[in-house]
């Protein structure tokens, strides 16, 4: 059980930068996931916390301890690889007790603890087979309670699940967190997934490019995006975006005008985004309405996503009733709600102001 | 086999054929007597399967199916000692390839560091050059260390080959297995514990398959044996068998002695072959 | 929160780097293998800078690049450089399409599959001098199976193919028969790792059996057909053992190759400054030949 503080991290490689002076605290106990594209510079974090890479700049401090030079093993923690990566010739059981291989436990505790490990996971049929002998769920668990068997100061997942189906992954990700939860444990997963993230994180770390765009909790990450690539990332049906200018406090993008109250908003390009639950769906000629031809109508069951293009070809969704009908080819207006709607300032990070149709 | 495959077993008799024919044509040699293979046109097949080269050529006499005796080859000393030679040169030979070239080419195939790719071209470059070029530099320089005519000197020679070419084709194997230095790393192994204990065991395939090319270099190595241990105390089998080229002219013991140093690394290869098809060296598809 | 100036990552680690390890494991044989190439290298330059002289006294005298300039103005080395090439050529071909057939062959399953991968494998297990002289016999008017299987069939005549013409190609035929088993089995290895769902696909999209080898087969193992297609180009242009045996340069010099030449320059003639001055046009045609080859193909295969 640790706190995890990174401090002015950099890593570099020749001239290519991965991580640009980044600051990030693990609060301890907590379920952080750090989300981004593949490149963003995730997983090569999670590499410096756990030892595997060493920043070129800046400080790791587990609980206060500095542990930058510090080797993985001396930092105490656990980590659950990409694929969940096993040593393939070693039994499940072998492979579990590696992780114990540098304690002082006894023959009879560490006996104790896989027992334990492997019960806690649902191993213990499989304890003696070889990762190859195993399914993907199972060599995914059986990596988990390899990591877990240590009690370690924290876990360290790379996306995990990723190379898992669908229905699997369901069942691990309550699964894993549940798991997180019963033991205390910090935790930072790796993931490019931003349902992963939404589901599981107590906090959301969004990387883009090396740099950290913004960590709030999933909450505060989808109500409150601290930049255009924050809201685009995260959401589903994601956001839609539509390129506009402001002048004199309101926004224009063709027929949307939307008055924003803040004053001294400078005049000049922005973006408008709004998510796909506030908009509604109008005749083409609504005012207020952006027209779009109706280029598909996909079925969620219990709401659909109708998916249009504006005059420029920029795809707009909207969430819509299950007995909604439109053909492809149609044409329709959507409408966003003023008051739901974020700005975007050139730079992409959102302009704070309150908004009302103008 | 649920389907009849006309062509695959048409391709795979001639492949086999192919194989054995230049083999067979010599076991046909050694079981023919003097007379018969000086016979012409020769005959496809001998009249008799006698043993007497294989007796022969371990100095024995062997009696006849009419009576008379097939005489103990001369040679048969140098024989027997080139076999024993031959044995220790290429066990040893074989054991020290492996605790060189293992580590060595997992260095090259899994780390980085600097000055990689120059290093990566010398041991290339060793491979490039022809033995016969490099024969008057050791031979001087084995004059003068007094390694000329003994085995030490000959294994030393043989590793020059097999260590070069070995760890080339181990890089890439060992770059196709898993990245399991990040789990040891976490569990906290030592790297020399991690490529003994945990690489090694996984990439066992790549160790039998070094052990079968090192002995098959050195049990058949063949010019650096002619010029540095022909006809001395440390001759190996090779060089004892170059004996029935000029002095004793004997095809049928010629034949035999061939199809003795085949057997070897035939036994090798048969315990070792399911190894041999583990050996990818390329990118698995995805 | 407080600022902390950036600083430099201390350098105390308890674990070794990558470059200190490589330097733990590798220096020593490295040192060896630099030993290795660089002393037989510089001594076959002081040599091939000198006039050797055996006779009358060992002496020994300084001529610059005189041996060099011999070597190219004499025709009998580009007569063996054309035996070389032409050898090398047919060996190299012949020696990577018998891989492949090997590795296509031994990949289906069949009952002993390893009894037939072993009968395939024993060519590799013959020495080269024991191929040499199986392949003379073999080739020989005299001995050849060709002739007793004519007169098998009562038929008079010797067919005999250690001629002028075609002592080169017996000689590449030799050399790919001891090497291609090699080959073969570096290919099945890695057959083995394509994917079945692929030809699952070819299947279903109809593709004959020659599409499915050239879009399914040949593209995951031109790696490895090219690795093998430049070791072979190596040990074909240093092969010495065979020749030596099989037909020791002859008839006349038909088959004489530049290591066969350079054995009979440097050890029968004892001409040792004009043989190290070759031995240098040899690797330099040797690593010309592997280069061009990485060039040309090589470097488009994504992993080297």
């Amino acid at each position: 059980m640790a706190k995890i503080e990174l401090r002015q991290i950099r890593k570099s490689y020749d001239r290519y930068v991965a991580v640009e002076n980044l600051d990030l605290d693990i609060i301890d106990g907590e379920f952080l996931v750090m989300l981004g594209p593949s490149g963003c510079g995730k997983t090569t974090t999670l590499n410096m916390i756990a030892g595997l890479d060493y920043p070129s700049q800046g400080q790791i401090l587990f609980d206060g301890r500095d542990v930058t030079a510090e080797p993985p093993h001396g930092r105490n923690v656990a980590m659950v690889f990409q694929s969940s990566l096993l040593y393939p010739h070693l039994t499940v059981r072998k492979n579990i007790e590696a992780s114990l291989r540098h304690s002082k436990l006894s023959k009879a505790e560490r006996a104790q603890r896989i027992a334990d490990a492997a019960r806690m996971l649902e191993l213990e049929p499989m304890l003696d087979k070889l990762p190859s002998q195993m399914s993907g769920g199972q060599r995914q668990r059986a990596a988990t309670a390899k990591a877990i068997v240590r009690e370690p100061a924290c876990f360290l997942l790379d996306e995990p699940l990723s190379a898992l189906d669908a229905a699997l992954r369901l069942s691990l990700r309550s699964e894993l967190v549940n798991l997180q939860k019963r033991l205390g444990t910090t935790a930072v997963f790796v993931t490019h997934d931003q349902v992963e993230a939404m589901t599981m994180g107590d906090r959301i770390a969004v990387m883009s490019k090396g740099n950290l765009e913004q960590i709030g909790t999933p909450d505060e990450i989808y109500n409150q995006p601290a930049s255009l690539f924050v809201a685009t990332f995260l959401g589903s049906p994601p956001m839609n975006v539509v390129a506009g200018a402001i002048s004199n406090g309101v926004f224009h993008a063709g027929p949307v005008a939307i008055d924003l109250a803040g004053r001294g908003i400078p005049n000049g390009p922005v973006s408008l985004g709004v998510r796909p639950q506030h908009v509604t769906v109008t005749a083409p000629d609504a005012p207020g309405a952006i027209p779009v031809t109706v280029y598909a109508l996909e079925h969620l069951g219990r709401e659909s996503v109708v998916i249009g293009d504006d005059a420029t070809g920029n795809k707009l969704r909207a969430l819509v009733d299950p007995g909604f009908h439109a053909r492809i080819g149609d044409r329709l207006g959507i409408a966003p709600e003023a008051g739901a709607c974020f700005f975007f300032g050139a730079d992409g990070r959102r302009i704070a102001v309150s908004s009302s149709p103008a | 086999m649920t389907k009849r495959r006309p062509n695959f077993v048409i391709a795979m008799t001639v492949l086999i054929i192919w194989s054995l024919l230049p083999i067979l044509w010599f076991v046909r040699m050694a079981f023919m007597n003097h007379a018969e293979i000086a016979n012409f046109p020769p005959h496809i097949f001998p009249s008799s399967f006698n043993l007497s080269s294989f007796v022969n050529i371990f100095g024995y006499d062997y009696k006849l199916a009419d009576g008379s005796i097939s005489a103990a080859s001369g040679q048969a000393g140098q024989i027997e000692l080139g076999l024993q030679n031959s044995i220790i040169v290429s066990a040893a030979v074989t054991l020290i390839t492996i605790i060189i070239v293992v580590p060595l080419a997992y260095v090259f195939a899994r780390l980085d560091f600097r000055f990689k790719n120059v290093l990566l071209n010398a041991v290339l470059l060793a491979v490039a050059i022809p033995p016969v070029s490099t024969l008057i530099p050791f031979y001087t320089l084995y004059v003068q260390l007094g390694l000329v005519g003994t085995l030490p000197g000959l294994i030393i020679i043989d590793l020059t080959t097999t260590v070069p070419f070995v760890t080339w084709m181990l890089i890439g194997y060992f770059r196709n297995l898993p990245p399991i230095e990040r789990l040891a790393r976490i569990d906290g192994f030592s790297r020399l514990h991690t490529l003994l204990f945990l690489i090694l065991p996984l990439a066992r395939s790549g160790v039998a398959v070094s052990a079968i090319i090192a002995f098959l270099f050195a049990w058949n190595e063949f010019t650096f044996a002619l010029v540095l241990v022909n006809g001395t105390p440390a001759t190996t089998l090779p060089a004892a068998i170059s004996g029935f080229l000029g002095q004793d002219p004997n095809p049928a013991q010629l034949a035999a002695c061939i199809l003795i140093t085949i057997i070897p690394p035939a036994l090798v290869a048969f315990f070792l072959q399911r190894h041999l098809a583990e050996m990818n060296i390329a990118d698995p598809v995805r | 929160m407080a600022t902390i100036a950036p600083q430099k990552a201390k350098a105390r680690r308890r674990e070794l780097t990558d470059g200190q390890f490589a330097l733990m494991i590798g220096l020593p044989v490295i040192l060896l293998l630099i030993v290795i190439v660089a002393y037989p290298l510089a001594y076959s330059a002081w040599m091939a800078f000198h006039r050797i002289l055996f006779f009358g006294g060992y002496r020994t005298k300084f001529v610059g690049f005189k041996n060099f300039a011999t070597v190219l103005n004499d025709p009998e080395f580009w007569w063996c450089t054309w035996v070389t090439i032409r050898f090398t050529v047919e060996s190299v071909i012949l020696t990577m399409l018998l891989g492949l057939a090997i590795g296509l062959l031994l990949n289906r399953p069949t009952r002993f599959g390893g009894v037939w991968r072993t009968l395939v494998f024993l060519p590799w297990c013959v020495s080269l001098y024991g191929a040499g002289l199986m392949f003379a016999y073999l080739a020989r008017g005299q001995t050849g199976l060709p002739t007793a299987i004519l007169a098998h069939l009562g038929m008079q005549n010797v067919p005999d193919f250690m001629t002028t013409r075609t002592i080169v190609e017996v000689l590449a035929i030799g050399s790919s028969w001891t090497m291609a088993p090699l080959v073969g089995f570096f290919v099945l290895a890695n057959l083995k790792t394509i994917p079945k769902r692929l030809y699952d696909l070819a299947a279903i999209d109809q593709l004959t059996p020659l599409e499915t080898f050239w879009n399914v087969t040949l593209p995951p193992l031109r790696f490895t057909l090219f690795v093998f297609t430049s070791i072979a180009t190596v040990l074909s242009m240093k092969l010495f053992d065979l020749i030596f045996v099989l037909s020791a340069g002859g008839p006349g010099d038909a088959s004489s190759t530049l290591t066969y030449q350079l054995y009979k320059v440097s050890f029968i003639n004892l001409n040792l400054g004009y043989g190290a001055a070759m031995s240098f046009f040899l690797l330099l045609f040797i690593i010309g030949l592997t280069m061009s080859l990485y060039l040309i193909w090589g470097r488009r295969e994504k992993q080297i």
